[in-house]
């Protein structure tokens, strides 16, 4: 790579973030609070040989994600043969008795992936989770690698990176796939929820309507967007970007105002195709993850190409005898939590603390998994003048279509603080861009 | 075996106005393996817009939609059923069984559920209809048919505490108890002879069978009882649901009957 006159614009890019509005929303103590997503000028670079690799696993990953979400709405042979415990799978939160029977339009249950992966100092890929249920981060990539253009045109003329700013084209095509007959939408909760910004910019780039659950109604079976004048139009497709939970107050959280009363109803009958389909998150749970290589090679008989970090399930005892042995050296992770909360270091602990936790551990067992701590490979960051090493992930984002399609980019977060693993936007980290080089 | 008449009348009154309501009631039995149903004729007011379909229990589903203002929705049904055709349905294998064996949010046991499935033991070769019949009969002996104590958002650990109940606590906590053992159970809706509301009972996995036990009344079902819904529990087989707009006080009645046809 020439030398990167981007580097010096890394304040340029900010203000400009800053002054599209590129935030994201956390609440905290009960309040509201935006945040700037802090970008760093220094891209993430991936080769062309490299990618191509991430992106035979990705693909390959996906497709078993999604045909294992099938198979246990459906025919359950999975559990039938007894490679995934049954436990794992009904009491994962993101089980829904209500996908009984459901086949989405297509078969598609998991439109939108977000990968997150990490790189050990070994160079090797490691998958760190499965996000199937609404994941965010895609715009941020998108819109910066549009600003750096602006601020620095050489560094894209100096060095050959694939173009990211088909991310839409891959969404409308994910849509449109599905689609079943009218218009596209993209259901937003409103302004308050974190990933808005994110919302609104996927709707003006994919030529989506961007709706509130107020602006939808269900009549005659099918699924209408009602303008301001009044008029109905069909809606083919939801790209939803609220959670299963509050999608339908008539079969999911009663208490919730933003779904849309009937909604998952029509879905059912075939007229209205949901993405990312209801009930997908019962493949993106911890502990699920622990069987994903399991389902490659169950469904598609082949060896998986990116592995796992080594994960440990305590259900199992020998596991649950590894875990006690080496505690201080694994990271525990609750399997009801996301967004970097629950996670707890063994080394961390004070004694107090860890009696609790193993107590906790060996009554539920199930609600844990243990992983080797992987030793990351830092990245550089710009702090002030000096380039500082950094933990950082990747989240690939693979879309399913007729075929998967894997984002020639991606949303690499790093951790600010260089003692600090967890890279969350929620807990302050920033991002990057993602490089994919295209010789 | 027998040939049954029902009726089942439901009206909700609201003292202002409600508007853009919508509803699924799930109060229309199917024809099964033990129940045959003929001349179903359902009305609800208002009628604007009404779709019908299965939920994703098999359950049978009247979905609608009431826009403009109104201060009264009401649903008659009736029809006849032949009863007691088989003495259980079948339920395919028990791998398929398994979110039937997992507790929920009102079956989830607690301290109280926990300290009353210590009491007993079984020998391996116990069936679950063995155990569950061992439930019923302790579950009857101690726990107390009281109305008004308890409303349907009481769980199975809060109605065991409280030592009484109705229908809907005594399925819950046998539903608990045999989950305690990893048996299947299902929660079920229907209706029942003799009573003037509607009734719950529970169906417990049997060698590809659902047994049904009406803990209740401390029996097996045979052709008194009409199944309207199953599910995992109470929230899988509510009969009315609705969301609407309007700041109003409801209230409900609700009128069953069931007699025998020709008497």
């Amino acid at each position: 790579m020439r030398e990167v006159d981007l580097y010096r614009h890394t304040d340029t890019v900010n203000e400009l973030l800053a002054r599209y509005g590129v935030k994201f929303g956390i609440y905290k103590n009960n309040e509201f609070k935006e945040q700037l997503f802090p970008f760093d000028a220094i891209p993430r670079v991936i080769g062309q040989e490299e990618f191509s690799y991430l992106e035979k696993g990705l693909k390959q990953r996906v497709l078993a994600l999604n045909q294992f979400i099938c198979d246990i709405y459906g025919a359950k042979q999975i559990i039938r043969d007894k490679v995934v415990p049954e436990e794992f799978v009904y009491l994962s939160s993101g089980y829904l008795a209500q996908c009984e029977g459901v086949m989405p339009s297509k078969g598609v249950y998991t439109h939108i992936a977000g990968i997150d992966l990490v790189q050990g100092k070994n160079r090797e890929w490691y998958i760190l989770e499965d996000n199937l249920r609404v994941p965010s981060g895609a715009s941020y990539p998108m819109i910066a690698r549009e600003l750096c253009r602006r601020s620095s045109p050489r560094t894209f003329q100096d060095n050959h990176v694939e173009d990211n700013r088909n991310y839409a084209q891959l969404l409308r095509a994910a849509m449109d796939h599905v689609n079943t007959g009218g218009h596209t939408v993209i259901l937003t909760p409103g302004r308050y929820n974190a990933a808005y910004f994110e919302h609104s910019y996927l709707a003006e780039q994919t030529g989506a309507h961007l709706v509130t659950g107020s602006e939808l109604t269900v009549e005659n079976d099918h699924l209408y967007f009602m303008d301001y004048s009044g008029r109905k139009e069909p809606v083919g497709a939801v790209y939803r970007r609220i959670s299963d939970e509050y999608l339908d107050p008539m079969n999911f959280n009663r208490e919730s105002v933003i779904g849309i009363p009937h909604i998952y109803d029509i879905y059912r009958k075939g007229n209205v195709a949901l993405l990312n389909a209801p009930g997908n998150g019962v493949a993106d749970d911890k502990g699920i993850y622990y069987f994903v290589p399991k389902m490659i090679r169950y469904y598609l008989g082949e060896e998986p190409i990116l592995q796992n970090a080594p994960t440990y399930l305590p259900f199992y005892e020998e596991d649950m005898a590894y875990v006690l042995e080496h505690f201080d050296r694994l990271v525990l992770k609750d399997v009801a939590e996301a967004g970097g909360y629950g996670v707890v270091f063994g080394s961390g602990m004070t004694a107090q603390r860890k009696a609790e936790f193993l107590a906790l551990l060996k009554k539920e067992p199930r609600r844990f998994i243990a992983q080797e701590v992987i030793d990351f490979l830092d990245i550089d960051i710009m702090e002030g003048q000096d380039r500082v090493p950094r933990k950082a992930d990747l989240r690939a984002f693979v879309l399913l279509g007729e075929e998967p399609m894997v984002w020639k980019s991606g949303l690499t977060r790093f951790s600010r603080d260089p003692d600090s693993f967890i890279v969350n936007s929620s807990q302050g980290g920033g991002f990057k861009d993602t490089w994919v080089l295209s010789q | 075996m027998k040939e049954l008449r029902f009726s089942y009348e439901m009206k909700l009154t609201f003292d202002t106005p409600i508007q853009k309501h919508r509803f699924t009631l799930k109060c229309m039995p199917r024809t099964t393996a033990r129940q045959e149903i003929a001349d179903l004729q359902v009305a609800v007011f208002p009628e604007e817009f009404l779709e019908e379909d299965e939920d994703s229990f098999g359950n049978r589903c009247i979905f609608g939609h009431a826009e403009g203002l109104h201060d009264c929705f009401s649903v008659k049904m009736t029809g006849c059923a032949r009863t007691g055709l088989h003495d259980r349905e079948p339920a395919g294998e028990l791998y398929r069984a398994g979110m039937y064996r997992c507790q929920t949010d009102y079956t989830r046991p607690g301290e109280r559920l926990c300290a009353f499935a210590e009491q007993f033991s079984f020998a391996p070769e116990d069936s679950n209809l063995t155990r569950a019949m061992t439930f019923m009969e302790r579950l009857y002996a101690t726990f107390s048919y009281v109305q008004g104590v308890t409303d349907i958002y009481t769980t199975a650990e809060e109605a065991l505490a409280l030592g009484k109940g109705v229908c809907q606590d005594y399925a819950h906590i046998l539903l608990s108890l045999c989950r305690m053992e990893r048996i299947p159970c299902r929660y079920v809706v229907g209706l029942l002879m003799g009573e003037g509301a509607s009734h719950a009972w529970v169906e417990v996995y049997e060698d590809g069978y659902w047994i049904a036990l009406d803990p209740t009344n401390h029996l097996v079902v045979d052709d008194a009882h009409i199944c309207i819904s199953t599910g995992r529990d109470y929230r899988d087989c509510t009969i009315n649901q609705g969301v609407f707009v309007g700041n109003t006080t409801q209230t409900q009645e609700a009128r069953v009957s069931v007699w025998e046809a020709g008497v």
